[in-house]
C-alpha cells in the first residue's frame, strides 16, 4: 500500500514525472525521497572568515563535514539538529555562513563569477547565489542584484548586510522593465536568471509546493522565463556568460527555455557545465516537442541523484560578432 | 533613493575619527543614507557612474550599512567593524562569555571594575569576544549599551 503523507502529489505531477523517469525503480526513489527533510548544508561566507576556520568552530558544537574538496565552503552539518538551530548559531547572526541547500548552489558555481567583473543577478531574492556571487568576486567589481517584490528585497537586503557584501547595488524593479532601463548603460560579464518557477524541485524543504502545484502556473511560469531572458540577453558582453537556472524539473521551464534562447539568439552558445554533482543531461522529446540541441550539455539535478533538491541549470557564451 | 555622496572633506573627517581604533584606510565610497547613517560601496562605480547608472531605476540600496553618525562620533556597525577587524587595534572592549551571552540577546549588559576603568573616556568601543566583533558601544552609567540590531540578536 502506498505511504500516506500530509502533502501528497497530485496524479497530473505524478504522471509527469513518471514520464520523466521512466525507469521504474528510479522513480520509486524520487517519490519517496521528496518526502524527507533535506540534508543540512551551509555556505561558508568567505567575506568574512575561511572555510577552516568556520569549520573549527563550528566542529566544537556539530558533525561537520567538507564533502567536495574543490569547493570547500560548502559544508554539510551531519549532527541531527532542533528545527531553526542553523540560523539561531552565533556564527550565522555573525554572517559567517548562509544556510543553503547544496543544489541551490550550483548556479554561481557554474556562473563562475570573478573579481573586478560586471555581474547582475536579475532575480535576486532571498540572496543565497548574490552573497555566493559577492563572495566569489571579493567584494570588488559590480553587482546588481534585483527583485520586483519589496517584501523580497528587504529579506535580500538584510542578507546582504548579515554577509557584509559592499560591491552591491540593489534594485527593486519588474525584470524586464530593468534590463530594457539598462540597455546602452552597461553590460555584464556575468548574468545570472535564476527565474521564478514552480519549485517542483524544492518538495524536500516545501512540501506545500505539492499542493501549490498546477499545469496552468507552468505553461505561465514559461513565458515569463523566455520574457526574462530575452530581456537579460542584450546586456551580456561578447565573450560573457548566462546561467539560467530554476529549481523545477519541468521541461517547458527548463529545456524549452534554453531551446528558446538558442533559437533565438543565434550568438549564444550552450557551453558544458562541470559541477561536484551527479548531473543527468536534458531531455530531447517532451509531449510534441523536440529539443533538438545538445541536451548532454544541461544539467537536470534529481533529488535522489545526490541527496538534494532538484535543479536546473544550462549556461551559455556569447561568442564575439564576425567581422 | 538618490544617492548622497559624502564630501571629500566629510570622508576626511571620518577617517580622521576612525584613526583612533587604529583604521588607517576606508576603502570604500561613503554615501549617507538619511541624516545619519552611513553605507559603504565597493563597486567599481565612481559617484559620476552611480548618477548616469541611476537614471530611470529604482534603487533600493548601495553597499552595506557602515556606520551611524553620532554628534561628533562615527559608531561603526558590526559588519563595518568585521569588515575592518584586519586595521582594528585600539579601543577594544572585551566581553567575559556572560556579557557575549547578554549582549547577544539584546540586552545593556553591566560593565566590570576593570572596563569602567578602561572606558573613562566618553567614547564608542569595538566589543570583541573571542575572535568576533561586535560592533561599537559605548559606556553609560557603569551600562555597555547595546547597539545589536534586532536581526541579529540571538532569540531565547
Amino acid at each position: 500500500m502506498e505511504k500516506q503523507y500530509k502533502y501528497m502529489p497530485k496524479p497530473e505531477f505524478e504522471e509527469r514525472m513518471k514520464k520523466l523517469l521512466p525507469d521504474k525503480e528510479d522513480y520509486r526513489k524520487f517519490s519517496e525521497i521528496v518526502h524527507k527533510e533535506p540534508l543540512n548544508f551551509i555556505r561558508c561566507n568567505t567575506l568574512k572568515i575561511s572555510p577552516s576556520e568556520l569549520k573549527k568552530r563550528l566542529e566544537k558544537k556539530w558533525e561537520v563535514e567538507q564533502p567536495f574538496s574543490s569547493c570547500p565552503e560548502i559544508m554539510l552539518i551531519k549532527t541531527a539538529l532542533k528545527p531553526g538551530e542553523l540560523g539561531k548559531a552565533e556564527e550565522h547572526l555573525f554572517g559567517h555562513y548562509y544556510v543553503q541547500e547544496l543544489s541551490s548552489m550550483l548556479s554561481v558555481l557554474a556562473l563562475n563569477p570573478n573579481e573586478n567583473e560586471n555581474v547582475f543577478d536579475l532575480c535576486a531574492s532571498p540572496g543565497s547565489k548574490t552573497t555566493q556571487i559577492a563572495a566569489k568576486m571579493k567584494n570588488t567589481g559590480l553587482l546588481i542584484a534585483n527583485d520586483k517584490s519589496l517584501g523580497r528585497i528587504i529579506v535580500l537586503a538584510s542578507n546582504m548586510e548579515r554577509c557584509g557584501v559592499s560591491n552591491v547595488i540593489m534594485t527593486q524593479m519588474e525584470g524586464i522593465s530593468l534590463c530594457e532601463r539598462l540597455k546602452n548603460k552597461i553590460k555584464f560579464d556575468k548574468i545570472l536568471v535564476d527565474a521564478p518557477c514552480s519549485g517542483e524541485g524544492t518538495l524536500r524543504s516545501s512540501p506545500e509546493t505539492f499542493d501549490i502545484w498546477n499545469i496552468n502556473m507552468i505553461h505561465m511560469l514559461s513565458g515569463l522565463q523566455k520574457r526574462l531572458v530575452e530581456a537579460a540577453i542584450p546586456l551580456l558582453k561578447e565573450n560573457g556568460t548566462l546561467v539560467y537556472s530554476t529549481c523545477t524539473h519541468a521541461p517547458e521551464e527548463d529545456e524549452e527555455i534554453v531551446k528558446f534562447i538558442l533559437d533565438n539568439f543565434p550568438e549564444l552558445r550552450l557551453e558544458k557545465i562541470h559541477l561536484p554533482v551527479k548531473c543527468r543531461e536534458g531531455v530531447g522529446k517532451w509531449n510534441e516537442k523536440k529539443f533538438n540541441f545538445e541536451t548532454e550539455k544541461v544539467c537536470r539535478i534529481y533529488p535522489q541523484d545526490n541527496n538534494s533538491e532538484g535543479f536546473f541549470v544550462a549556461k551559455f557564451m556569447k561568442q564575439q560578432k564576425r567581422i | 533613493m538618490l544617492p548622497q555622496f559624502i564630501t571629500h572633506k566629510e570622508k576626511k573627517e571620518i577617517a580622521e575619527k576612525l584613526k583612533v581604533y587604529g583604521i588607517e584606510k576606508i576603502p570604500y565610497l561613503l554615501l549617507k543614507s538619511g541624516t545619519e547613517r552611513l553605507r559603504a560601496f565597493s563597486g567599481n562605480l565612481t559617484e559620476q557612474d552611480i548618477l548616469k547608472f541611476i537614471q530611470n531605476i529604482h534603487i533600493e540600496g548601495y553597499g552595506l550599512y557602515f556606520a551611524r553618525i553620532d554628534g561628533d562620533e562615527v559608531r561603526l556597525t558590526i559588519d563595518a567593524c568585521q569588515l575592518l577587524k584586519e586595521q582594528i587595534k585600539h579601543k577594544i572592549l572585551f566581553l567575559t562569555e556572560k556579557q557575549f551571552k547578554e549582549y547577544m540577546e539584546g540586552k545593556d549588559v553591566e560593565a566590570n571594575k576593570e572596563q569602567i576603568e578602561q572606558t573613562k573616556e566618553r567614547m564608542y568601543y569595538v566589543l570583541k569576544y573571542g575572535e568576533d566583533l561586535l560592533g561599537m558601544a559605548k559606556v553609560v552609567n557603569n551600562q555597555i549599551k547595546n547597539y545589536l540590531p534586532k536581526e541579529r540578536r540571538r532569540k531565547s
